[in-house]
């Protein structure tokens, strides 16, 4: 084999607020339906906002017998259920040599943070004396990728990024990479979050960047982030693989960049975005012109967007104007350590079906982001090549760059 | 008149104790740009009054502040219209 090779997307999976699976994440996607509404998972009435975006369809009795959930934070769970969505969809059958070529790389912010917040709140406002004896396995952040790893029997290599909001491109990126270089020849990858708990809720009150009402990436109004939780998937695999054995290739994944704006814990820095893309494109041997759709990182916050829209104009220059650019944390809410998986899984159906999802929620324009940024209503977009950002806080950034698959 | 007021002094020293600075070092006129507050340090600092004088801060007025004189006269406001112990406090 000459070069590095190519890495095809031919499985995915998803669970989030909008969807039970990527079929439904898709449709709701492509229907600009917002999955925000008052909190149900925890009391809310003594906190600042009231709103998030809950995956209140998902019922974890039906994926697991009540055994099987002791050792189960919900992120793990969310993780478990999108690679079997993922692994299926592929259509692919593991031998025991393919398993051990197979890669499980995960993202989480959190771990299992209700876990252990249902825990201190036992020990410290109940007065238990003891923690249960299961906290430690259900808090840690790899769990996801060891349960997905232990279920299906997958012996390669298996870690979790935790970079804040970018951890699943880091996941994601770092598996692509593995699998291009011949490290690996399988990889399931994404990542989940279940930011739901009193006190973590509490948290980001104080931080004031949660929003009241919605989500409203780029609009002038916008009143900050949304919380979502959730899970992505994605099986990669060598292009030459997944073509001889008949795979449906939803894209390729062709690029990934990464950067730290060493700037500042919570401001973004634009420069450091701008590196990130750049690196990507670069990485996957694209050119700006090539490029017609980026999804954002579009938090919806006052300092988020008009420093990703300086960083797209800075990277894109005058292709900026021709760009799409959305955020579909306006439907899925910001699901933190799955956010760049639930993303990747809408850049991935938005170059196969042709159609770029919305910015929901949007009402007027900010001139601070004056990019095309699809306000409400997807648009049909046949495009070469698509970006997916994620900018974490603590500056670290985690670009995945895709590529359609005509042509190929 | 600066030592005759309590909650100037609760605001000077909430600011002071977030930029790690002699309270007498942080000026009533000045904005909270020129003291080199950045927006973690101002939650930081919101968080601090919020906690000593025992009052909620909204978000909106948060974002709305950008002098220490500002600040002392959002959270007069506050304290004025909080319930009797909240402003014993800071009496």
């Amino acid at each position: 084999m000459t070069g590095p090779r190519r890495v095809a997307i031919t499985g995915l999976g998803a669970v989030c607020a909008i969807g039970r699976n990527a079929g439904e994440t898709w449709a709701a996607m492509v229907e600009g339906r917002c999955g925000i509404g008052r909190i149900e998972s925890v009391d809310v009435s003594g906190i600042r906002f009231q709103n998030g975006a809950e995956a209140r369809g998902f019922d974890a009795a039906a994926h697991f017998d009540p055994q099987q959930l002791d050792f189960l934070d919900r992120f793990a769970q969310l993780a478990l259920v999108a690679a079997r969505e993922a692994l299926a969809d592929s259509g692919l059958r593991l031998t025991p040599e393919l398993a051990e070529r197979t890669a499980v790389y995960t993202g989480s912010c959190l771990g299992g943070q209700s876990t252990e917040d249902a825990g201190f709140a036992d020990l410290y406002r109940k007065g238990r004396s003891s923690m249960h004896p299961l906290s430690v396995p259900r808090v840690m952040a790899n769990a996801g990728a060891s349960h997905i790893s232990m279920e299906l029997g997958l012996t390669g290599p298996a870690c979790t990024f935790s970079t804040a909001c970018s951890s699943a491109n880091h996941a994601i990126g770092h598996a692509f990479w593995l699998v291009r270089a011949g490290h690996a020849d399988l990889a399931l990858t994404g990542g989940s979050e279940a930011p739901f708990s009193y006190a973590h809720l509490k948290a980001w009150e104080a931080m004031r960047v949660v929003s009241p009402d919605t989500c409203r990436p780029f609009s002038a109004d916008r009143r900050g982030l949304v919380l979502g939780e959730g899970a992505g998937m994605l099986v990669l695999e060598p292009f030459d693989t997944a073509v001889a054995r008949g795979a449906r290739i939803y894209a390729e994944l062709a690029g990934f960049g990464m950067s730290a704006d060493a700037h500042h814990l919570t401001q973004p820095s634009s420069a450091g975005a701008a590196r990130a893309m750049r690196l990507a494109l670069e990485d996957a041997g694209l050119a700006v012109e090539q490029v017609g759709y980026v999804n954002a990182h579009g938090t919806g916050t006052r300092a988020n967007d008009p420093s990703e829209t300086r960083a797209i104009r800075d990277v894109f220059g005058p292709c900026a104007d021709r760009v799409a650019v959305s955020s579909t944390k306006s439907m899925h809410g910001h699901a933190l350590g799955a956010a760049g998986a639930l993303e990747a899984v809408a850049t991935t159906l938005a170059l196969h079906h042709g159609t770029v999802p919305p910015t929901a929620n949007f009402t007027s324009a900010d001139p601070e982001c004056d990019l095309d940024v699809v306000p409400n209503r997807a648009r049909v977009l046949r495009t070469e090549a698509a970006l997916s950002n994620s900018f974490a806080f603590g500056g670290l950034n985690a670009v995945l760059a895709f590529r359609a698959r005509a042509g190929a | 008149m600066r030592m005759a007021d309590p909650l100037v002094q609760t605001v000077l020293s909430a600011i002071a104790e977030v930029k790690h600075v002699p309270p007498e070092e942080v000026d009533l006129d000045a904005s909270l740009a020129d003291l080199g507050l950045d927006s973690l340090d101002t939650v930081t600092m919101l968080f601090e009054l919020e906690t000593r004088l025992d009052i909620a801060i909204p978000d909106e007025a948060a974002k709305s502040v950008r002098t220490v004189r500002d600040v002392v006269d959002g959270v007069r406001r506050l304290v004025e219209s909080s319930p009797p112990q909240a402003a014993t406090s800071a009496s």
